[in-house]
This record gives C-alpha cells, sequence and structure tokens, in this order.
C-alpha cells in the first residue's frame, strides 16, 4: 500500500468521523428541547399512553401507562406484529386539569400501536391492569 | 426575577440566593433531578408540598442550549430552584441535566454545599428493575460514601444497594464527596424507568424521613398518583432519551468484578 493509498483511508476515516460527531451534536441539541405542560404538545401524542418493554429469558412484557383507565372498557389486540390498545378512560380528562394551561384538548380515549419482536408467542397473550397500568405478557417462542 | 441577594459562579453554574443561607448541623442537602421513573423529581416536588419550606433561591446553567427560564405568574425563574426548611436544603429541577452538562454541574453542586457547611447530601433517584411490574410497593435501597452516613443508614435499617454501577450525577456525588468534606448516599427505588413511577417516589420519601428524622406523608402522592403520571408524560419522554444518553439504565447490571 502507497503513502497516498494510506492519507486516503485517513482522510476518508476523518470524514466519516466528522458526519458522526456532527450527528452526535444534533442528537445531543435536539434532546435539550424542553416540554413543559404549559408549552404546546402535538395534540396527536395526547391520547397515546407511554409503554416500556422488556424480554426475560422465559417471556416478553409490555406495561403500558394509562392512568384513570376504564377497565371494563378495554380492547387488547395482535395482529401483524403489533399489539393494539384501545381503551377509554373513567371520565375525560381536561387538559387543564393536569397542568396544561394553553391547551384546550381532553383525554377520554388510549390508542396505541406496539411492535413486537418475532420471538414472542402473542397467540399465548395475556394481559392484567393493576394501578392504571396495562402489563402484556407472552411466553417467548422455543 | 426575584431580588438576588448574593450570586456565586462556579464552575460556570450560577447559583442565586434571595436571602442569606445559614445551616445548622446535622444539614442536609436533597436532590432530586427527572430521572428514571421521575422518582428524583416526583419526590422533591412532594415533599416541597409536605414540608412547605421558603424559597430561597435558585440555579441557572448559563450555557444550556436552548435557554430556558420558568415563569410562575409571571415572574421568569431559573430552571432549578433551591428551597429551605430550618436545616434542611432541597432543589427541585424542572428540567433533567442535559449529558453534556453532568459533570460541571455535579462538581459546582458539591462546591456550593461545601460553601453552605451542608453535612449530608442526600440523592433520590428511581432504579430501572425487571422486578417493578411484580411489586405492589417497590423496594429502595441506599448506596453511601462516608463514615457518618453509613452509621445513619445502619441505625434506620436502610437496605443498601448491594452490587452495581450508577451512572449520571449521582455517581459523582458518591465518588467525590468526601474531597468536598461530604457524606453522601443515594436512594435507589425501584421504578419502571420509563414511566412516571410515584409509587417508587413514596418508598424513596420514606427512607428519607427516617434518615432525616421528619415524618413526610405519602397519602397524598398515593391518592394522585395516576393524575401525576398523566401530568408528567411529556417529562418522561424527554428525560428518557436524555437518560439513554448519559447511559442511565446499567445501575443493575453486575459488577465484573466478584471478589
Amino acid at each position: 500500500m502507497s503513502w497516498e493509498d494510506e492519507f486516503d483511508l485517513i482522510r476518508s476515516y476523518i470524514r466519516r468521523r466528522m458526519k458522526e460527531l456532527e450527528k452526535e451534536l444534533e442528537n445531543a441539541f435536539s434532546s435539550m428541547h424542553v416540554i413543559h405542560p404549559s408549552m404546546s404538545i402535538r395534540p396527536s401524542s395526547f391520547d397515546e399512553p407511554l409503554h416500556e418493554a422488556y424480554e426475560t429469558e422465559d417471556e416478553c412484557v409490555v406495561v403500558v401507562d394509562v392512568p384513570l383507565l376504564d377497565e371494563t372498557n378495554v380492547t387488547v389486540v395482535a395482529q401483524d406484529g403489533l399489539i393494539k390498545i384501545e381503551g377509554r378512560t373513567r371520565r375525560a380528562i381536561k387538559a387543564e386539569e393536569i397542568g396544561y394551561s394553553v391547551i384546550r384538548k381532553e383525554i377520554s380515549r388510549y390508542y396505541k400501536e406496539i411492535a413486537i419482536s418475532r420471538q414472542c408467542d402473542v397467540s399465548n397473550m395475556s394481559y392484567s391492569i393493576r394501578n392504571g397500568r396495562l402489563v402484556i405478557r407472552m411466553p417467548k417462542l422455543k | 426575577m426575584p431580588k438576588v441577594k448574593n450570586e456565586e459562579e462556579i464552575e460556570g453554574i450560577v447559583f442565586q440566593e434571595y436571602e442569606d443561607i445559614e445551616l445548622n448541623s446535622p444539614s442536609y442537602l436533597i436532590v432530586g433531578f427527572p430521572d428514571a421513573g421521575l422518582v428524583g423529581g416526583i419526590s422533591i416536588s412532594h415533599i416541597i408540598r409536605e414540608m412547605g419550606p421558603m424559597e430561597v433561591g435558585g440555579i441557572d446553567i448559563p450555557r444550556l442550549t436552548p435557554p430556558v427560564v420558568f415563569v410562575k405568574d409571571g415572574e421568569a425563574k431559573p430552571p432549578m430552584k433551591l428551597f429551605k426548611k430550618e436545616n434542611i436544603l432541597m432543589i427541585a429541577s424542572e428540567i433533567p441535566i442535559p449529558a453534556t452538562t453532568i459533570q460541571v454541574f455535579s462538581y459546582a453542586l458539591l462546591e456550593y454545599a461545601m460553601r453552605r457547611r451542608v453535612d449530608f447530601v442526600i440523592g433520590i433517584t428511581g432504579l430501572g428493575s425487571g422486578e417493578r411490574v411484580n411489586k405492589e410497593k417497590p423496594s429502595v435501597f441506599a448506596a453511601y460514601s462516608g463514615e457518618k452516613i453509613k452509621k445513619v443508614l445502619g441505625e434506620k435499617s436502610i437496605p443498601l444497594f448491594s452490587e452495581g454501577a450508577i451512572l449520571g450525577p449521582f455517581a459523582i456525588f458518591l465518588k467525590e464527596a468526601r474531597r468536598f468534606r461530604l457524606d453522601s448516599t443515594v436512594l435507589l427505588a425501584e421504578a419502571f424507568p420509563e414511566l412516571p413511577d410515584p409509587e417508587a417516589a413514596s418508598v424513596a420519601i420514606e427512607a428519607l424521613s427516617k434518615i432525616i428524622d421528619v415524618n413526610i406523608g405519602v397519602q397524598k402522592l398515593l391518592e394522585e398518583a395516576e393524575y401525576i403520571r398523566l401530568r408528567n408524560r411529556e417529562l418522561m419522554k424527554q428525560t428518557a432519551r436524555l437518560m439513554a444518553q448519559a447511559g442511565r439504565g446499567a445501575e443493575a447490571q453486575p459488577s465484573l468484578l466478584y471478589t
């Protein structure tokens, strides 16, 4: 390999690294935007609950945060690699009740679609609701 | 902004006091930020509501991008507020600490605590745990640095965090506190890391109550838990993104060394 080839390699490494650094900086700054209840939020996100998912050796677990959910009015369906969750709250909650002073929306329903790993056996899915948290469990396929 | 009586800049972080701050021994600085399960932020917010301390100052990070200020009843205030009740100082933060600011902010806070003659720095945070989903009442553990706080934790029967890594500002509080002549402990409550978890905050507050010998009720916190979770959804999303950058979530992993 000639010196010129080596310089080309170094140049291409530096260019690649510079692009990675630019990306990292962009991510760092974009995530610093603070949203407070009194500021605006995208209306589409208002009905969408938070969730977290993890896997153990034997099962897949999804926890969906659905405060004030009417437990008699919820559907959980697994379809095409997705779990679809739909439910209504026990009563409509106005945005101002939970600290949003500017927007005039209310929460009366939840809707969420969550992509599920192929390793999770959705045909044996079970779920329970406790303290406004929907816990969905699926055994892992052997 | 409120009328500032004293202002100190430490490592680029600005500490403003609206009155002179003097603390009798044993003195405490209680710190909680929006982090895993928002445990620190929810805890501090509830402690302030229950104890009714005076707002005595604010902390600003001037180089924060984008610049942010919080407004209450028309008055602009720094994003972190400093409260005091008797021998206890508390810091309430409206924002998660950006990963790029953790180092300078943490050292500045330790320096400030030393200058105000704080004896014990107590951090409150969430410990992401897969076991949380199986528990009605999560567990709380303490990690510490210093002989005085070790004795207190033993006397109050606070379970110790047996093994794992702690990342972020509390890592600096623990490993550097002695250089600032401080004792430090961090209360880690098992929590859903990416869901606001007021129940986890309640167990952390119960442990704190024992350490500082002040009764802080958690009944109201538990009654309002579902509303608190709804209110804090957007902050939780922001915080989860920042935690991923700071490498949070690795606390429960075992150490490579097993001796």
